[in-house]
């Protein structure tokens, strides 16, 4: 928005000054008034001459006419004498004519001086051939004025036009969206007036793809996931019915305990995913000492059937994470090793490049290269993992938790183990 | 404008038949010869006398250039003048024509004025800010 603003005032700022300048420039080039005299000036150097004239013509038994004629044979201007009576004026000029003794004609063919000659009663006048200037000047400023405003009107249609192409992306995009697009993303370019906008839109609509595709996954998973334990209710329910032998009665119903203890599992599951969503969360971020808070976290652990082998650092390592979430990560990699290895687990910290990682490895089959994206989707199970115990959130969820704090889950080979080799690699 | 572009085929095609066929031109006059506007473009108003010399013999129009209408027509020197309320918001051409040849004889013009106001022009030139 700061972008757009700034933009829009310089851009108007920047017009009008220059599109003034070159305009001025131009009706200077185009009007050299300084070099001949416009009629003004003209007019004002007659109402001189005239005054003077009157003056010199003025005069009782003078001899006129001669001069008069010799003037105007000389000169463009023709003077003439009428008698005052003759002069014929509407009585409000007549009483500003006498009191001014000077008056300003103006016909189609000129203007004409007029001056009173009170001592002969006669009046003086002085034809000329200046016309008003007016009318052509007045259309000349019209004319740059216009085109002063039409040039800033088309800078500014010029500068608007990428913001109204932009706003109609935005308005098409967001209402392909609405009609359920999903897909629908906003290119956004640099020079973009609303990028900050266009980011936010295509964030969100991230963000409402992937809680609808989530959605999606989850029910699809749910039905599929609770249909075994309710088809085994169902039958042992039947069986229940049949059995009058008490013995095999408490052993079916152990059975149905089970089934439903299965399902609570799975809807606990559930839960614990879906709490783990983002806008539900505000991760306590700290600064910890990685070598020697996993050691204790993982003496803590320590007590499966497989041996837990741990590498440190050599020197300490400081990561800015939720030690809660980062202790619910590496349970679920750990009870994933335990559950796919054969013997034994490793677990290293290692800094590669200023980059912090956690490995986590096993010596069981492993993830297949081809399987890496799927597994980390809820309730998707490896094919190692087909005839396993799990409902497939464990990577899910240490995904989840590594998306908004920061650790990103790599998935590989162990080298040294052969099985898997599951990283976090802390920013 | 248009008025006197009306009038100039008239005028270029009477003036040079009267100039050749009447060696003595026809004395004419208008008084005043101007008429005195407040404002360009008002309607100006003035008692005009228009005084002639026509010969003896013909017979004698006094027309308004503009349309063509007589104002008044006599014999020979029976009428030497004509007082006419002029009015008008520009120039008027009038004129004496003979009824024998239908040519102007004589013209005179009774010139339209109006007061002189100087434009008024900023100092900043074309900006009408």
């Amino acid at each position: 928005m700061k972008k757009l603003i700034v933009s829009l005032v310089l851009v108007v700022l920047a017009s009008i000054i220059s599109l003034g300048w070159s305009i001025s420039e131009f009706a200077t080039l185009q009007n050299p008034d300084t070099d001949s005299p416009g009629t003004s000036e003209q007019l004002a150097a007659l109402k001189l001459v005239g005054v003077a004239l009157s003056h010199t013509l003025d005069e009782k038994n003078s001899i006129q006419q001669p001069f008069i004629d010799n003037w105007n044979r000389h000169n463009q201007q023709q003077l003439s004498l009428t008698p005052e009576a003759s002069f014929a004026l509407p009585p409000s000029l007549k009483r500003q004519f006498n009191s001014e003794q000077s008056l300003l004609l103006e016909s189609d063919e000129g203007i004409s001086l007029h001056y009173l000659l009170p001592n002969t009663e006669q009046v003086l006048n002085i034809k000329t051939q200046l016309t008003s200037p007016e009318e052509n000047d007045f259309n000349h400023n019209e004319l740059y004025t216009m085109l002063f405003y039409f040039g800033v009107v088309a800078i500014l249609l010029i500068w608007v036009s990428p913001l109204i192409k932009q706003l109609l992306t935005l308005s098409k995009t967001t209402q392909a969206f609405g009609m359920g697009e999903l897909q629908q993303r906003i290119a956004v370019s640099k020079t973009s007036y609303i990028g900050t906008i266009e980011t936010e839109f295509n964030r969100m609509a991230d963000r409402i793809q992937q809680l609808i595709d989530d959605n999606k996954l989850l029910s699809r998973a749910v039905s599929h996931d609770l249909k075994t334990p309710i088809a085994r209710l169902r039958f042992g329910i039947e069986v229940l019915e049949e059995t009058q032998n008490d013995q095999l009665r408490l052993k079916y119903f152990q059975r149905l305990n089970r089934d439903i203890d299965a399902m609570e599992e799975l809807v606990a599951t559930l839960l614990n995913y879906a709490r783990l969503d983002q806008a539900n969360i505000q991760p306590e971020l700290q600064a910890i000492e990685i070598n020697a808070w996993l050691e204790q976290k993982l003496s803590v652990h320590a007590g499966g059937n497989l041996q837990l082998e741990y590498i440190p650092y050599s020197q300490q390592i400081i990561v800015n994470t939720d030690p809660k979430y980062l202790s619910m990560q590496i349970a679920n990699l750990l009870s994933n090793a335990e559950r796919f290895g054969q013997s034994k687990i490793m677990v290293r910290v290692e800094l590669v490049d200023n980059t912090t990682w956690l490995h986590v490895e096993d010596d069981g089959h492993g993830i297949d290269e081809a399987e890496t994206e799927q597994v980390v989707k809820p309730f998707v199970r490896g094919q190692q993992s087909r005839d396993n115990a799990g409902h497939g959130m464990g990577l899910a969820i240490v995904k989840r938790i590594g998306g908004w704090m920061g650790a990103e889950l790599v998935i590989g080979r162990s080298l040294e183990l052969g099985g898997a080799k599951i990283s976090l690699k802390f920013k | 404008m248009n008025r006197f572009y009306s009038w100039l085929p008239l005028i270029l095609f009477a003036a040079p038949s009267f100039a050749s066929e009447q060696k003595q031109p026809i004395k004419f006059t208008a008084t005043p010869e101007q008429c005195v506007a407040l404002h360009k473009g008002q309607v100006c108003y003035q008692d005009v006398l228009f005084q002639w010399q026509t010969p003896a013999s013909g017979r004698f129009c006094l027309v308004l250039s503009q349309n063509q209408q007589p104002l008044t027509c006599w014999e020979g020197k029976a009428l030497q003048q004509y007082k006419y309320s002029f009015e008008s918001d520009s120039t008027t051409i009038f004129s004496l024509v003979s009824q024998d040849d239908l040519n102007a004889v004589a013209e005179v013009k009774v010139i339209v004025t109006w007061v002189y106001k100087a434009p008024k022009q900023s100092p900043s030139g074309w900006r009408l800010f």
